[in-house]
């Protein structure tokens, strides 16, 4: 009776409402429910958990922040033509986007709370400039295709589970394993999680959501 | 501290003035003539259909909601105006009329969605704007439908150097201002957007301003999407989210001097706000700067304008009291009815002191 409470109320409710999509999609389609299919379907929705946990403390002080897809897009564009083809960039350019990410948030916040600018305004601001800014840099088409072992990180996995989904839970669950994907190749290294199996070589810069809603 | 009291209309309008100025040297470097007939016509019909947006949005940034759905309602307004016209003059009126009737509805659903399931008005609007993407994207391939030439006189054609367009928006910004000032939903619209609770208690229904501003926002967008098929000759599916309207409306009426919370702020800010991003947009097209930058330049205007007021306590309540204030009657009035008020106020402090006590 007392969890039947908790799944009602609104903490309980969006993990029953997701139990319902979950099942009706798995009866409308039953592949879904495949360990492979899911696996990538978690892969997927991975990026957006990210962003989420992190406006999620925007939105509890009661603010906004519309920058954040803007901020992807620049990220993907410097990354992927700051990494180019060289391996040895992948760490120091992690690092380098790390810092940019949070000096963009700094940069909100201060003009937020010492400027008194409505957050709203100030991140709409940063999602113009920002955006506009890597496309005047790069005239507007996707550039930069970065090397393979920067591209596992989004692409691979840790002995099957995706490192970006185990990340963002801040622990690393392994899956009882035993599946492979389809393209799975047995004879590759330890890190061959979910490299799609009709999309090998995509450009990354296909997988980032458009900026501007 | 000597603290300067300024309207905040009036800090917009210095604002806008500045840009005129910068802008016209900026344009005279480039030996071009900022004040010429032409440019004029440029600037303000740049100014016409986002205005239109604005004012909507600012009636509903007033009740303390917001709309993110006005792209798509702008959209999907130009092309059920186009199809239903099919290049025939003698639909124009239906076409008007249905075209209306349907954003009415939309602004129905989302005004309802707001007061009465009490959604937050950002996520709302959100998910009606997805809804109306998904039907756009699905039911329509490309520009659908044909504007007779009639009706695209009206985007076309103007009384010397200002377009028709504009006069039409201007025409409604008196009649909203008409409505916000002079009407008993206009009072209540802003004692909605200020404090909700306070509201009810004072016996407002706190529903139905709301509500009415959500219609009318949508109405808006619906008008601006009619204006935008007269000016393509077609419907457009993207032509919303081509011009960015949720978003810049809403700054434009925040660099109006609209408070984003809600229950303070004017149309004629407004129309500041959406003239100083039409006077910026112009000089960087004249000065031909990349488009991209353009982008840029504009988040860095929106911020740096919201920024030079939001510093300073300066946005003025609407006065309570004296010329233009809600009390009535004159001092006199209020003098007679001294005795008997503070024989009601000490009768309320000897039954509901304790009650109320804790409440900050």
């Amino acid at each position: 009776m007392n969890a039947l409470r908790t799944l009602v109320s609104p903490r309980g409710a969006v993990f029953l409402l997701l139990v319902i999509l979950l099942i009706a999609v798995t009866i409308l389609n039953p592949s879904f429910a495949e360990p492979g299919q899911f696996m990538r379907f978690i892969q997927r929705v991975a990026p957006v958990a990210i962003v989420a946990i992190g406006q999620y403390f925007v939105i509890i002080a009661g603010e906004f922040d519309l920058s954040q897809g803007s901020l992807i897009t620049a990220q993907v564009i410097i990354a992927g033509n700051l990494v180019g083809q060289d391996d040895s960039r992948t760490v120091p350019v992690l690092v380098l986007m790390v810092v940019f990410g949070a000096l963009v948030g700094l940069v909100n916040g201060l003009i937020t709370t010492l400027l008194k600018v409505p957050s709203f305004i100030v991140t709409l601001g940063m999602m113009l400039a920002l955006l506009g800014g890597v496309m005047w840099w790069t005239g507007g088409a996707a550039t930069g295709n970065p090397s393979d072992s920067f591209r596992e990180i989004g692409r691979g996995g840790i002995r099957d589970v995706c490192p970006s989904w185990s990340s963002s839970h801040g622990r690393c669950s392994c899956s009882p394993g035993g599946w492979r994907s389809a393209s799975g190749s047995p004879s590759a290294p330890s890190v061959s999680c979910s490299s799609p199996p009709a999309t090998t070589r995509e450009p990354s810069i296909t997988r980032v959501p458009g900026a501007r809603g | 501290m000597k603290r300067l009291r300024l309207d905040s209309t009036v800090i917009v309008l210095g604002i806008l003035l500045l840009t005129l100025i910068v802008g016209a040297i900026l344009v005279s470097t480039y030996g071009r003539n900022f004040f010429s007939a032409g440019n004029i016509r440029d600037i303000l019909t740049g100014m016409s259909v986002l205005g239109l947006v604005a004012i909507g949005q600012t009636l509903v940034v007033l009740g303390a909601s917001l709309d993110l759905s006005v792209t798509y309602v702008v959209s999907l307004s130009s092309l059920i105006a186009a199809t239903i016209m099919g290049g025939n003059a003698a639909n124009i009126p239906a076409a008007v009329v249905i075209t209306l009737l349907v954003c009415a509805g939309i602004g129905l659903v989302n005004g309802l969605i707001v007061t009465v399931l009490k959604v937050n008005g950002f996520i709302a609007t959100l998910g009606v704007g997805l809804i109306l993407q998904g039907f756009l994207n699905t039911n329509f391939e490309g520009s659908a439908g044909n504007v007779p030439w009639a009706f695209q006189l009206i985007g076309a054609t103007g009384i010397g150097p200002v377009p028709l367009s504009t006069i039409i928006m201007l025409a409604l910004a008196v009649l909203i201002w008409f409505l916000l000032d002079r009407t008993r939903t206009g009072a209540h619209l802003f004692a909605v957007g200020g404090d909700p609770e306070i509201a009810r208690l004072s016996g407002v229904r706190t529903k139905r301003p709301l509500i009415a501003a959500h219609v009318l926002c949508s109405v808006f967008a619906g008008l601006a999407g009619l204006l935008l098929a007269s000016r393509l000759g077609v419907g457009s599916p993207t032509v919303g989210q081509q011009g960015g309207y949720a978003l810049l409306s809403i700054a434009a009426v925040v660099l109006g001097g609209t408070v984003l919370l809600g229950g303070r702020g004017s149309i004629w800010g407004t129309i500041g706000g959406v003239a100083i991003l039409a006077v910026v947009d112009n000089v960087m097209s004249v000065m031909q700067v990349n488009p991209f930058l353009k982008d840029v330049v504009r988040g860095i205007v929106i911020v740096a304008a919201v920024a030079v007021y939001s510093r300073r306590a300066i946005i003025k309540r609407r006065p309570r009291f004296g010329t233009g204030g809600t009390r009535t009657g004159g001092d006199a009035a209020a003098k007679a009815a001294e005795a008997e008020m503070a024989a009601a106020a000490t009768h309320l402090t000897d039954t509901t002191a304790t009650p109320e006590g804790g409440r900050a």
